[in-house]
């Protein structure tokens, strides 16, 4: 009993993510994640921490999980990171809301640190092509990105991790802790709605 | 079109946009990546220890050292209570004795059938 305990250890310990496989494996996921998480916080340097934090807890808590184990453990820390973020961020409205009288207005000053070469963007070899063509495709993001964060988070949980994640209704359900015909429900109303929108203005998919 | 496949081209246009992302986002995320690896070493350092037993037990004694010291201190505390009523105690017989030795006895002293007794005893 015990020594084949011991064999599956050593048997198991061979299929372990190393470190290169990890670091390939994050920088895979990390844009996606980022989106996911900057869909859901709405602020650039939030979901920047929130993706480092993810990052940093499945390194911390599962060094030794298989590599295929890891895109579905990360989904599950990364939704946890974005709903404890909610969380303290419930709590912390409160106390503004409790406090705002006492607290001089001078928000002004946050817009200092807004730097113009920050979002100038240098145009590559890859972006040649008909411009018209380029500025609709990105209006058209725009508006796509503009449609998914509007979605209730349930919703656009569900969607991400069904059509950008490309998991399976059971694997969804268990990042979401939820059942899988509500996965099925929500994914299917973001869809629904997201292709209304779409629509509304015009655009064919 | 069902609604598998508007879903894949709406992932489409989003993956299109992971393209669009800022220099500078994409520099914070990879030190950000960078930074979470670091960790990598010590949780592969603590997990080559052993079986788990070993590298668990400073963890338990630490529990252990801390139960014990509670421990400790609850007795210090029930001793210390102790020892202050004794005191008190045998404060209020100390005033008793002083009250009867001085005759400073109050009237009510008197009148109590079990201080004749008392004082018939002694």
């Amino acid at each position: 009993m015990r020594s084949s305990h011991v064999f599956s250890f050593f048997q198991g310990r061979t299929l372990l993510a190393t470190q290169q496989e990890l670091s390939g494996f994050l920088a895979e996921i990390e844009r996606r994640a980022y989106k996911q998480a900057l869909f859901a916080v709405r602020d650039e340097h939030l979901a920047l921490d929130v993706v480092q934090d993810s990052m940093t807890k499945l390194v911390e808590k599962y060094p030794g999980k298989p590599l295929e184990e890891l895109p579905l453990l990360f989904q599950r820390i990364l939704q946890n990171t974005i709903r404890d973020f909610y969380r303290r961020q419930k709590t912390r409205s409160l106390w503004t809301t409790l406090f705002s009288s006492f607290i001089p207005r001078n928000q002004e000053k946050e817009n200092e640190d807004y730097d113009p070469l920050e979002t100038l963007q240098l145009d590559g070899p890859s972006n040649f092509g008909d411009p018209h063509e380029q500025l609709e495709q990105s209006q058209l993001l725009n508006l796509l990105e503009k449609a998914i964060e509007t979605l209730p988070a349930r919703q656009r949980q569900a969607f991400l991790l069904r059509y950008w994640e490309e998991m399976d209704v059971a694997e969804a359900a268990a990042v979401m802790g939820c059942s899988e015909g509500s996965v099925k429900t929500h994914c299917s109303r973001a869809t629904h709605r997201l292709a209304a929108l779409l629509e509304k203005n015009g655009i064919e998919l | 079109m069902n609604e598998h496949e508007v879903g894949k081209k709406i992932t489409k246009l989003l993956d299109l946009g992971l393209d669009d992302i800022k220099q500078s986002t994409l520099n914070r995320l990879q030190s950000a990546r960078r930074a979470s690896l670091e960790n990598y070493h010590m949780a592969e350092s603590v997990a080559n220890v052993g079986q788990g037993a070993s590298a668990r037990n400073g963890n338990e004694w630490q529990i252990k050292t801390g139960k014990l010291l509670s421990i400790i201190a609850l007795l210090f505390a029930l001793a210390g209570i102790f020892y202050w009523q004794t005191l008190q105690q045998s404060d209020e017989n100390e005033e008793i004795d002083i009250l009867v030795l001085t005759d400073d006895l109050p009237i009510n002293a008197y009148l109590d059938d079990g201080f004749d007794a008392w004082l018939d005893q002694h």
